[in-house]
């Protein structure tokens, strides 16, 4: 094997007997394949490590590198999931070779198992609350007083931070009601505007409820104003906050 | 719910998964900044792609 060829690792899952059933259309990476150990499997696809030099997330264009690698990376790990728990590497994770892939699966195998178990039977589902401005009315400024201007503004920003706290009661009612229909939560890095951003780990026998939640209490700060934005069902991606270390 | 965008899968997948670490992994030159470009660019834009 030469210096630049490795696997491309996406996830692990249990290593149960099937091939990837149905394996997912992809755009850049050869066909996954399953490296078994300890009862658990890596699903990895052979690459040039070159590939990855090309990126640049300046321009993440449709059509562009990143774009395609990324898809990849989420269509492989996707069709794991449809069989079986499944825990997502970080995008871009390469190992030198098979018996490297090995040593990966037999020193965290505990670890990855108790999360494996502790993942089946759940999906992640994500909701973002914004805050959205008031729709700016037109109104002439011709005609208008100094004092009846200054007592306008003040009276506008008033309302502003009103409508920020009616938006932000309705973004804490949404999360409530979810996260009670939800095993575990991550709170994800917010933009400026951003009241609600969260990642919802939800059993499936809670997934209508929590999508019939999602909906009538995103209409709600709808209603008020603010821009919801609900992603899923995703693999549990924002779960993944654990480090596997192979020594030796 | 909504049709995932460009923009939700790389929030999705860049920043997120397991990390492993030691010398079975070949390290990919320049990867770690790519992450940190696109979490700041992710974090400006909106869902404009």
């Amino acid at each position: 094997m030469s210096a630049e060829r490795g696997l491309c690792a996406y996830a692990i899952t249990r290593g149960a007997r099937w091939d990837l059933v149905g394996s997912p259309e992809l755009r850049a990476a050869g066909p996954p394949e399953l490296i078994r150990h300890d009862g658990l499997a890596l699903v990895v696809t052979e690459v040039d490590t070159a590939l990855f030099g090309g990126l640049d997330a300046e321009e993440p264009a449709e059509d562009g590198l990143l774009a395609t690698l990324v898809r990849d990376h989420d269509a492989i790990v996707r069709a794991v999931f449809e069989h079986e728990p499944v825990l997502p590497l970080r995008f871009g994770t390469v190992v030198a070779d098979e018996p490297a892939a090995r040593r990966l699966l037999s020193s965290s195998c505990d670890e990855v198992t108790r999360w494996l178990d502790r993942v089946a039977g759940h999906r992640e589902w994500g909701v973002r609350v914004d805050h959205g401005a008031q729709p700016a009315e037109e109104t002439p400024l011709t005609g208008l007083s100094g004092a009846d201007y200054l007592r306008r503004r003040r009276q506008s920003r008033l309302d502003d931070r009103q409508l920020k706290d009616h938006q932000s009661d309705a973004a804490r009612a949404l999360h409530s009601a979810l996260v009670d229909l939800a095993t575990d939560v991550v709170h994800r890095i917010q933009r400026p505007q951003t009241l609600l951003d969260a990642a919802y780990l939800v059993p499936e026998p809670n997934e209508d409820a929590f999508r019939r939640a999602a909906a009538e209490l995103g209409e709600e700060a709808r209603g008020r104003g603010a821009t919801v934005h609900a992603t899923g069902p995703w693999p549990p991606y924002s779960f993944t906050r654990l480090e596997l270390g192979v020594t030796g | 719910m909504t049709e995932n965008t460009l923009v939700d899968l790389l929030d999705r997948i860049v920043d997120s998964g397991a990390v492993v670490t030691g010398d079975v992994i070949i390290t990919l030159a320049g990867i770690d900044l790519i992450r940190l470009d696109l979490r700041l660019l992710l974090v400006g834009i909106d869902e404009s792609l």
